[in-house]
């Protein structure tokens, strides 16, 4: 076997070598960006970094190719790829020994086995253990990108896009801006009084299981605990202002509204056109419903703003007046006072009023009136 | 064989360490350089050209310097590692080289158009490189110097293309040059086991 034969047939090994080294290296080139690319996007994520920072460090990793490919390309030696096929050193020995007469003797020997070899095929492909480190840490990133996905956007990323996940936070954002500019000038008030809200109420509910509960049905618990007439009392106390008042609130709920909107939108420049300065609406809300209002006293301004205060109070009064026909045409000079009875009714005949200021949640709240109601009496 | 492989990689690191800096202070150097020639873009692309060559030659000189070799390759009479061929340390410094003109070209202009770089412009140094490389690694000046001339060509030609031809075109020719980048890899790389089977064939 003279040198060109040899070389023919450790080419065809050689061929081998290189390919599965190429793979391996731009595996573990492609794992290494894709484990840098999840971390970054959970730094952006849990830091809201910049995208310049972002875009710099992943187009810094992007670039390191050549070090990939490079590194230890020099010390690539033929020794190293004959030994791994040549476990009795035979090619290694017929490739060092100087003399003519060893290398006739070894030369069959060394065609027979690296002809074998041929046929075995020897060097098969398979991936390195670093890249399969690399593959496990790969996916160890994805699945702590997608968790901190979860608990911080409350979804999973599936862009995998910078952008859309800062547009994501920036949204976020804006809604706990816009929840923070909410009315919520009684949280304190609930909060100040603990063993108060622990008590159990009317309906035998205690305060664990309260809790959870909107302002509304917590209101409505507070009357009852004041006792059926207690309760007309008061709501005889509301003035028909107040009733106008809550007229407004389609205006303010279209204004709670459009601060839920993303920044630059063009409900949010007509909300700003409506109102003038953006945010302060949560604030004027606020003031107005402080709860310090002449007659409503510490029932609370979510209840107020509830119309549903008024036609939930019925049944009460009409408890109150006996078996007295209450309608629009027999009003009594008792009823005078009561001219929100007939602000109430009048709107029944406007269904899209109806619809306006019927929903769900008052729904609920009428049902568990009438239920706590019944366990009562 | 753990151990040989350690020292195999420590002296990658310490070229490493050396060569990265020193290409990116290449790439400050030229650019002054081209700031007080202030001449066309060929006469650029040759001055990068002739920085590049010129790194392969102190490469090769640097490898005959016993205290450079002893520094660069702490192995290289080791006969299980064949000689020592200098390419780790010119093909690193031209990487930062491209490297540092890229991050560079971001800080000025922070667009998705550095992604359009990395396809295109990076490349464009990197096969050039392994061109030299290849080069170098024949042995024969002819070669040498005919590598120097189908890289200035190169890199002048897809200069000039690129502010000519739409972006898609640019992104394809991007992947044809990441294409070209693998191919003169692995030849560089059969070149390189072709000398040590050279060495396997003339032992002392």
């Amino acid at each position: 076997m003279d040198k060109p034969v040899l070389d023919s047939v450790l080419s065809y090994f050689l061929k081998r070598h290189l390919r599965t080294r190429l793979i391996n290296s731009t595996v573990a080139y492609i794992s290494v960006n894709l484990t840098i690319y999840f971390l970054l996007l959970a730094v952006v994520i849990l830091t809201n970094s910049s995208l310049f920072i972002f875009h710099l460090l992943l187009f810094f990793s992007l670039s390191l190719l050549p070090l990939f490919l490079f590194l230890g390309m020099e010390r690539t030696t033929l020794r190293r790829l004959v030994r791994s096929i040549d476990d009795r050193c035979l090619v290694e020995s017929y490739l060092h020994t100087p003399s003519t007469e060893h290398r006739t003797f070894m030369r069959q020997r060394v065609e027979a086995h690296l002809e074998r070899k041929k046929n075995e095929r020897v060097l098969p492909f398979r991936l390195f253990r670093g890249n399969l480190y690399l593959l496990g840490l790969c996916g160890f990133a994805f699945l702590l990108l997608q968790g901190i996905s979860v608990i911080t956007l409350r979804d999973f990323t599936t862009t995998f896009s910078a952008r859309e996940i800062k547009n994501r936070l920036i949204e976020r954002e804006t809604l706990e801006q816009a929840v923070a500019e909410l009315p919520v000038d009684d949280a304190g008030a609930y909060g100040s009084s603990e063993a108060e809200e622990l008590r159990p109420t009317p309906g035998g509910e205690t305060g664990e299981q309260r809790t959870g509960r909107t302002p509304e049905e917590e209101t409505l618990e507070e009357l009852l605990e004041d006792g059926p007439m207690a309760a007309k009392d008061r709501i005889d106390r509301l003035s028909p202002e107040d009733l106008i008042e809550e007229s407004d609130r389609p205006t303010e709920q279209s204004e709670t509204e459009w601060r839920y909107q993303i920044p630059g939108s063009e409900s949010e420049e007509a909300g700003e056109n409506m109102s003038g300065i953006a945010g302060d609406e949560g604030r004027e809300t606020g003031r107005e419903g402080s709860g310090s209002e002449a007659g409503s006293g510490d029932v609370g301004r979510t209840f107020r703003e509830s119309p549903l205060r008024e036609y939930t109070a019925i049944p009460e009064e009409i408890a109150a007046r006996g078996n007295e026909e209450l309608s629009p045409g027999g009003m009594t000079a008792e009823s005078r006072k009561q001219t929100y009875l007939s602000t109430i009714f009048s709107d029944f005949q406007q269904s899209d009023n109806l619809r306006i200021t019927f929903n769900p949640l008052f729904d609920a709240i009428r049902e568990r009136y009438l239920e706590l109601l019944r366990e009562r009496f | 064989m753990n151990v040989s492989r350690a020292s195999e990689h420590g002296s990658a690191i310490v070229t490493a360490a050396i060569a990265l800096p020193l290409g990116a202070a290449l790439f400050f150097l030229l650019r002054l350089v081209e700031g007080i020639i202030r001449g066309p873009m060929a006469l650029n692309a040759l001055l990068e050209e002739t920085a590049k060559a010129t790194l392969f030659v102190l490469a090769v000189l640097g490898s005959k310097s016993r205290i450079w070799r002893n520094i660069l390759f702490p192995r290289g009479t080791d006969p299980d590692f064949g000689p020592p061929t200098p390419l780790l340390f010119p093909l690193l410094c031209i990487t930062a080289f491209g490297l540092t003109e890229n991050i560079l070209y971001y800080f000025s202009f922070p667009t998705s158009s550095i992604y359009k770089r990395l396809l295109y412009s990076y490349p464009i140094h990197l096969n050039t490189a392994l061109l030299y490389a290849l080069g170098f690694l024949s042995g024969k000046p002819l070669r040498v110097a005919s590598s120097f001339i189908i890289c200035v060509l190169y890199h002048l030609a897809l200069n000039y293309l690129s502010f000519r031809l739409p972006e898609v075109v640019i992104y394809l020719f991007g992947v044809v040059n990441l294409f070209i980048l693998f191919l003169l890899y692995r030849r560089v790389l059969v070149k390189i086991i072709e000398r040590s089977m050279q060495a396997c064939w003339n032992p002392k």
